[in-house]
């Protein structure tokens, strides 16, 4: 595998992708669906002008990145489908208000809607549901909105890896190769310490170090069972629950925690205004998250289901190719979709069950479905854009050997610090993207390479990576500006950024400190 | 700097699918055109790929 020189000049035009993306996300504050297909058509014009990859080779890695990006997009369409059920049903009020009734003390409230409710809906739908929707119940129950928009931003992020079925750690294991049993000990631990520092960060917001040693209890309390029913789950083989039952097991933690003396002076006051929401039980309004932890618990661990589902794959084999550089890529079969045993397909079994829930309940009819559909295509066919074509633009990088020099430049220039510089790649493809999911695709290839070459371990790195893509959903322009919009927030993003900068960059600090001492003691 | 041209809601979505599909459905046939060696199929096909990246571009 000969490739590419390492020159300077050669370093900066296998970055030129990736920068193309940064700069027209957050200069110009394009989309993910425009900033992608300019990275696409970059990444193409010095793959094979530049990079010498043969047409036959940008074949291969194209249908190679829409295997890819199949895996991740079933997830992500199904996902939506389900919430957008809920939400349809009304079922998302009823469960936060149900929280709100919970107590009367402000910290407690913040801490159970932005860090543990947030999570919750993280771990069924992404896309900056939890900033859309939790923020807004803040801003209803007389919190500053900036702060509601910031303090949500901040504490859902850790749950973004797990959360949604797992699609961003599923991209993971997809881009990298490596098996979730492998990658999943070091992501969960790297994410169970940033679940605890972002309920801190949290509190500190709401009430600077004061807040935090009032809340000091909730947090290790609240943050420790989340952080090990998430590291538990997903150490399991059970990664794509792993994110909202953590969120689930937080919000019944919560319950415990509101009872307790410190906590209890203050009742829920009868003048919080509390909103609209339809009258439902709390059990038919969680029903579809019951459902789907037995649908999911079923598939993964009932031998003879898991057995039955998987029987049809689609899986694809791509012949040895390379430049006219010397840069080969072996020969290989590319990542396999289970029809019917792949977590979107479970994912869609469970949307089928809520639905009939909530229409035998009374909450919705058939005139809703089309509602539904036309919601979830709206947001999903432009994020689809921007990862389709984020992922090709990752696979021709990959393939013409562009990846590889970065990787080489990165490593012989930081050499042994680069674990602490792992989890801020994660967080920049994060913020460029708008996605965790995103940044695995574009930069778990090169970490991976990287932390090869520099000969430390690539299981730590993967999980830095992950863990700073995640944190990276707080300050990323595109989920902060979802939160801004539905908050009345429109044109103050930039004062919510700089409260969920200095917290996101803080915490990246402390896991880039923990990834670079674990990584140095071999 | 930002190409745009106006579109109503369904318009935009209706366009923003059809490269949505051009993006996932012509690597399938760049990937038959490839194992078939057919170098002329590979880039007419490469070129209805850019046109649904650009496509994608324009209309966001």
């Amino acid at each position: 595998m000969a490739g590419p020189p390492l020159t300077f000049t050669n370093w900066l035009l296998a970055a030129a992708p990736i920068g193309a993306v940064l700069v027209l996300m957050v200069v110009f504050r394009w989309g993910g669906a425009k900033a992608g297909p300019a990275g696409w058509l970059t990444a193409l014009i010095i793959g094979l002008l530049v990079y010498k990859g043969s047409p036959e080779l940008i074949a291969y890695s194209q249908l190679e990145a829409v295997l890819l990006s199949l895996y991740v997009l079933y997830i992500i369409w199904m996902a939506l489908v389900l919430f957008r059920i809920v939400e349809r049903a009304g079922a998302v009020q009823v469960i936060g208000k149900g929280i709100i009734r919970l107590t009367g003390d402000r910290l407690l409230q913040l801490l159970i809607l932005a860090w543990v409710f947030s999570a919750f809906l993280q771990g069924v739908a992404g896309f900056g549901v939890p900033v859309a929707v939790v923020a807004p119940l803040l801003i209803g129950l007389n919190f500053d909105p900036v702060l509601a928009v910031a303090a949500v931003a901040i504490g859902h992020s850790w749950s973004v890896t797990f959360g949604d079925i797992a699609s961003s750690f599923n991209a993971l294991i997809a881009a990298t190769g490596l098996s979730g049993w492998e990658l999943a000990p070091w992501s969960a631990t790297l994410l169970g310490v940033a679940c605890i520092a972002c309920g801190v960060a949290v509190a500190h917001a709401f009430a600077r170090w004061r807040g935090v040693k009032h809340g000091l209890m909730a947090l290790m309390l609240i943050g420790g069972v989340m952080a090990l029913t998430q590291y538990l789950l997903a150490t399991n083989g059970l990664w794509n629950l792993a994110g909202f039952v953590a969120g689930m097991a937080g919000l019944a933690v919560s319950v415990v925690v509101t009872r307790l003396p410190l906590y209890r002076q203050q009742t829920a006051s009868k003048d919080q205004p509390l909103g609209d929401a339809p009258d439902m039980s709390l059990w038919v309004a969680i029903a579809p998250y019951l459902i789907l932890i037995v649908v999911v618990a079923a598939a993964e661990l009932w031998t003879p289901l898991h057995t039955a589902l998987n029987q049809v794959k689609v899986q694809v084999h791509f012949p040895r190719v390379s430049t006219a550089l010397g840069w080969v890529t072996p020969e290989r079969t590319g990542k396999n979709i289970s029809l019917f045993g792949h977590a979107g397909a479970l994912l869609a079994y469970t949307s089928i069950a809520a639905f009939i829930v909530y229409l035998l309940a009374g909450h919705l009819t058939v005139r809703d479905v089309p509602v539904v559909l036309k919601r979830t295509v709206r947001s999903a066919v432009p994020s689809s854009l921007g990862i389709v074509s984020m992922v090709g633009m990752a696979m021709i990088m990959a393939r013409c050997g562009m990846t590889q020099i970065l990787a080489q430049g990165l490593s012989e220039t930081v050499g042994s610090v680069f674990p602490f510089i792992s989890p801020f790649i994660g967080l920049l493809g994060a913020f460029m993207t708008g996605s965790n999911t995103n940044s695995n695709v574009i930069f778990a290839q090169l970490q991976q390479m990287t932390a090869q070459l520099v000969g430390v371990s690539v299981l730590i790195i993967l999980a830095a990576q992950t863990t700073g893509g995640s944190l990276g959903s707080m300050l990323a322009p595109a989920k902060v500006i979802v939160g801004c919009s539905t908050s009345g927030l429109e044109g103050q993003e930039g004062r919510v950024m700089r409260i969920t900068l200095v917290y996101g960059l803080l915490i990246a600090v402390v896991i880039g400190a923990i990834a670079w001492f674990m990584t140095s003691l071999g | 700097m930002s190409p745009k041209i106006t579109l109503d809601r369904n318009r935009k979505l209706l366009l923003q699918s059809v490269a949505l599909l051009g993006m996932m459905l012509t690597p399938v046939f760049l990937y038959v055109a490839a194992l078939a060696g057919a170098t002329a199929s590979i880039y007419l096909l490469l070129g209805v790929m850019t046109a649904a990246m650009v496509l994608s571009i324009v209309i966001s």
